[in-house]
């Protein structure tokens, strides 16, 4: 995980103003990260060798993931607490728990940030359910 | 005033005029695509003189689906005029196709696109490599079906700027025949009938095979590095014209179709050898093309 691929790791491209066909006002900075974070389940998602583009109807935003990014976003599934997250990614990338963590939390801001994740949602126990390494679960997006 | 219509590619036009002249031009370049039927889908253009006791406003009025468009002053803007109601027209009345700023060729049966915006060196190339036994299916737009993913042709007479005449001709384009227009700002132009480089020039509807993304730098040595699928199809929405009014979400559309191509940015220098660099990059395929 590379300083650059940390500052690369999400694009975003909003739609020109005569494109947009309904464009919802923001939700505000309301949404927080969730403790156990999850996606929009409204979000088109395409998955492009590791990598991702994610299209926001209600924004007509278009986002792209590079490959840690997009690891990340696949472990945002209501299931995995950040901790979690950060120590998966210690299994994927050549990187100590201190740094996942740190990247993970940054990406979870980043994501809340362009109103990717549900609203504000607990699940209490929803954690620690399914075991195993849910990056390899085979979550290939949300289509 | 007389009503001429024409299929070209997967564009249908009408083209309207009281001005003989006119219409004598628009059939020098697209006489190949003449119909006598009009066609079911097509974009209607009509151009007319302004009357003379406006002597203080623009002389001609280029319209478009019944809505004026332009008003030209100078009888050598009303082509170029004509050719933009047309590419303003295309994203509004052909929605099952996905529309892109490229232009876009084929060799042997798979598809070449080259997006980008003015500037970017994109008609030159076409130009040339056209001259060099690519197939040429448009120099503007990049029309994929939303369905089948297929890349249409739009054989539109290419446009190529006067900066540009000695590139174009020294890869054996001659620009000497060609008339010259003035477009605005980009100056003056010179619209180059693809058959006239080779009467099998035009190709057809194919699969998307190759994304390469071209930025012409002056004096640059060209070459091409590879990226990633995702990133093509980020940088490909940014020059879609109907990223939302496409009947499929549009970037389903180019998910889709990135997902069979290899994609690349090219810094495009001298024409000759950017030329060569792409038939390299492609030359499996051109020689199974002059096989075939």
């Amino acid at each position: 995980m590379s300083t650059n691929d940390q500052a690369n790791a999400i694009t975003t491209r909003s739609a020109p103003p005569g494109e947009v066909g309904q464009v919802v006002s923001a939700l505000g900075n309301e949404l927080k990260t969730s403790s156990v974070p999850r996606r929009r389940h409204d979000l088109t998602v395409h998955e492009l060798d590791g990598e991702a583009l994610i299209f926001d109807a209600k924004s007509a935003d278009t986002h792209r993931l590079n490959m840690t990014a997009c690891f990340i976003w696949r472990l945002c599934d209501g299931r995995h607490e950040p901790r979690e997250i950060a120590e998966t990614l210690t299994r994927h990338f050549d990187v100590d728990f201190d740094e996942a963590l740190e990247h993970t939390e940054r990406m979870l801001d980043e994501f809340t940030g362009r109103q990717l994740l549900a609203e504000n949602e607990l699940v209490p126990g929803a954690a620690r359910s399914a075991g195993g390494d849910p990056a390899e679960d085979g979550q290939r997006g949300d289509r | 005033m007389k009503t001429r219509y024409f299929q070209i590619g997967a564009v249908g036009t009408s083209l309207t005029s009281d001005r003989r002249d006119v219409l004598e031009e628009y059939l020098g370049l697209y006489r190949k695509y003449l119909v006598d039927v009009a066609p079911a889908w097509r974009t209607d253009i009509q151009v007319l003189r302004k009357p003379l006791r406006f002597p203080h406003r623009r002389r001609y009025e280029v319209i478009a689906n019944r809505r004026t468009r332009y008003e030209p002053a100078r009888r050598d803007e009303i082509y170029p005029y004509v050719e933009w109601a047309i590419n303003f027209e295309v994203p509004r009345t052909m929605p099952e196709y996905l529309q892109l700023h490229a232009s876009t060729l084929q060799v042997g049966d798979e598809g070449v696109i080259f997006p980008g915006g003015s500037g970017s060196g994109k008609s030159t190339l076409t130009t040339g490599l056209v001259a060099s036994g690519f197939r040429y299916l448009c120099d503007e737009f990049a029309l994929i079906h939303a369905d089948t993913l297929m890349l249409a042709p739009f054989p539109r007479a290419i446009c190529v700027k006067k900066p540009s005449y000695e590139a174009v001709e020294s890869v054996g384009v001659s620009m000497s025949g060609v008339r010259h227009y003035y477009k605005g700002t980009k100056g003056y132009v010179g619209y180059v009938n693809p058959l006239s480089i080779r009467p099998d020039a035009v190709g057809e509807s194919c699969p998307i095979r190759w994304v390469i993304f071209p930025k012409y730098q002056a004096g640059e040595e060209p070459r091409l590095t590879p990226i990633s699928r995702a990133q093509a199809a980020f940088d490909l929405h940014r020059v879609c014209f109907n990223l939302l009014s496409c009947r499929t979400i549009g970037l389903d559309v180019i998910a889709g179709m990135i997902r069979g191509a290899r994609c690349f940015q090219l810094v495009s220098g001298e024409i000759k050898a950017t030329c060569e660099l792409v038939k390299d990059l492609v030359g499996e395929r051109m020689s199974l093309a002059a096989a075939g």
